[in-house]
């Protein structure tokens, strides 16, 4: 069975790279992106199970990623977790809008973000 | 006589001089660039080796705070002395973004490791500047073993390492750091009340907690910096309290109590703000009606159009502002009050109705095909004609884009149909 793919698309470094390592611990596939071009190219490529976004990034924002993400037919059902730091309900609301699945403010509670993503991934173990 | 060549004539002490002085200065441009050079070179080298031992260090850092062993087993290798800061650095970072057991790991990692008594031995140091810097990082740790050192030096003679103090015991959060800054607010001559009431609100519901146990003894401006944090973290636990503040017998914890039961929202507070409608002090007034519009329910419609007409401009004005707050009902009421025998409330509730946009929907209805509709917008049009605000009207009788409307608008003022000005 081939493992869980997971794409982090975030600009900060310190988040893509706890994320790899809490990540790949679970036994999962970790992709990462550092602007919003690289996580259109990577989620292309890499066809993952998961995406994990960040809303404020160089080039492409996560909403705007996220549009993509859920418009496209190969990506459509592909589940996405917004990860930011904006605390505004206007960002949650226009993120759910978009098609995001989840979304997580910073700080977040490690354990509790790999609950999530399992559970959106259909319960299962990478 | 033949002239000698330059080289063979003789030269004098002045011209040695400038010689020896450019070589000098030459030798000094060359050594300072060579200085740069190695210690750039230098620079490099040490930031190289520190990504290389991060790159090697930081994922059994990373699975340490999300694990439940000991740190020593993640790590490829002990850490060594040198390799303090980058540890330091690494929970810093991490402590950024994440929260919840992962930050508690890192706080023991932090203790287990000797950060915390080391920056405990550097608070009692003579140079501020260092004591400055231990407070910061200890609050950065979070550690609840640097708690009581940390409120010694709450009396700290530099105003910079209590303010530092002040945010790390906020970021301790536990009950023993945050009673001391709940007791801060008393004094205003030694603590800013403004940046105290910062950190407790930062600290969130465990700093309501103490507050509710001290409020009462608390002198009247600790109290009214009290009642604005309850407000600010929108604290449910503090809203039995608001209620009865309500009541108090001065006004301006009156008024505070109903801004923050504004600002905190609950929908049961509305009777309780409604009475304060009646309060005899006009700003206790003002400050229900403000709030009574941030509740998301319809029952104070009717206290709030009484308001409309209140004697003072500050209250009718946010009376206004809340009925239209208040949806369909409100602006229901609103239209209502244009039939009112008060003036100054008729037109408070035109200025909202016009700021709401409901005027314009009403003058674009003028058009509609429907007589029921049509009816009703001649209707509100009448009663603005009534209020003398005309002016409101001949303007967009002038300038709307459609000409039904603009004949329409023209035969209620009694003015000649206008072309549009575009045609």
């Amino acid at each position: 069975m081939r493992q869980h793919r997971i794409v982090v698309a975030d600009d900060d470094p310190i988040v893509t790279k706890f994320l790899s390592a809490v990540f790949q611990d679970e036994g999962f596939e970790v992709s990462v992106a550092e602007d919003g071009e690289k996580a259109l190219k990577v989620i292309k490529e890499a066809k993952p199970d998961l995406v994990i976004l960040d809303l404020v990034m160089p080039y492409h924002d996560g909403f705007e990623i996220c549009q993509k993400i859920k418009s496209a037919g190969e990506t459509a059902n592909v589940p996405v977790i917004i990860l930011s730091m904006k605390e505004r309900e206007q960002d949650a609301l226009r993120a759910f809008e978009v098609g995001a699945d989840d979304y997580i403010r910073k700080p977040f509670n490690a354990l509790e973000l790999v609950a999530r993503a399992r559970k959106l991934m259909g319960n299962s173990r990478g | 006589m033949p002239t000698m060549p330059w080289w063979s004539q003789e030269v004098g002490p002045m011209y040695e001089f400038v010689i020896a002085l450019l070589v000098g200065v030459s030798a000094f441009f060359l050594l300072l660039v060579g200085i740069i050079i190695i210690s750039k070179g230098w620079r490099e080298i040490v930031e190289a080796r520190l990504r290389l031992r991060r790159a090697e260090l930081e994922p059994g850092f990373f699975k340490y705070a999300v694990g439940k062993e000991a740190l020593e087993k993640y790590l490829p290798r002990p850490i060594h002395r040198s390799e303090r800061v980058l540890v330091e650095r690494i929970f810093f970072e991490m402590g950024r973004v994440v929260k919840g057991s992962v930050r508690e790991r890192a706080r023991d990692a932090f203790e287990k490791l000797g950060f915390v008594d080391h920056y405990l031995a550097n608070l009692e140091s003579r140079r501020w500047w260092t004591r400055a810097e231990a407070a910061e990082k200890l609050g950065l740790m979070g550690s609840e073993k640097a708690t009581r050192s940390l409120i010694d030096h709450m009396n700290d003679p530099v105003p910079e390492v209590r303010v530092r103090v002040a945010r790390a015991l906020g970021n301790i959060r536990t009950s023993e750091a945050l009673r001391p800054l709940t007791l801060a607010l008393k004094d205003p001559g030694r603590w800013s009340a403004i940046r105290v009431a910062g950190i407790l609100i930062g600290a969130g519901d465990e700093s309501v907690e103490i507050l509710l146990q001290e409020f009462d003894h608390f002198p009247q401006h600790a109290k009214i910096s009290a009642i604005d944090i309850f407000g600010r973290i929108r604290s449910l636990k503090a809203i039995s309290l608001l209620r009865d503040l309500l009541k108090h017998q001065d006004a301006d914890i009156r008024a505070r109590a109903a801004f923050a039961l504004g600002s905190i929202g609950d929908p049961t507070s509305a009777s309780h703000l409604g009475d304060a409608l009646k309060d005899p002090a006009w700003f206790v007034r003002a400050m229900a009606a403000k709030a009574l519009g941030r509740l998301k329910e319809e029952g104070s419609i009717e206290a709030l159009c009484t308001s409309l007409a209140d004697p003072q401009w500050w209250v009718r004005a946010n009376a206004a502002e809340a009925l239209k707050n208040k949806g369909e009902r409100g602006m229901s009421a609103l239209l209502a009050m244009l039939d009112s025998k008060d003036t100054y409330a008729a037109q408070q509730a035109v200025q909202m109705l016009q700021e709401s946009g409901v005027l314009d929907s009403m003058i674009a209805r003028l058009a509609s095909e429907e007589g029921r509709e049509r009816q009703l917008a001649l209707d509100v049009m009448a009663k603005l004609v009534k209020l003398k605000r005309t002016d409101l009207l001949t303007e967009i009788a002038h300038n709307h884009p459609e000409g039904s409307i603009r004949q329409r608008l023209a035969i209620i003022l009694g003015l000649r149909v206008q072309p549009h000005p575009t045609a």
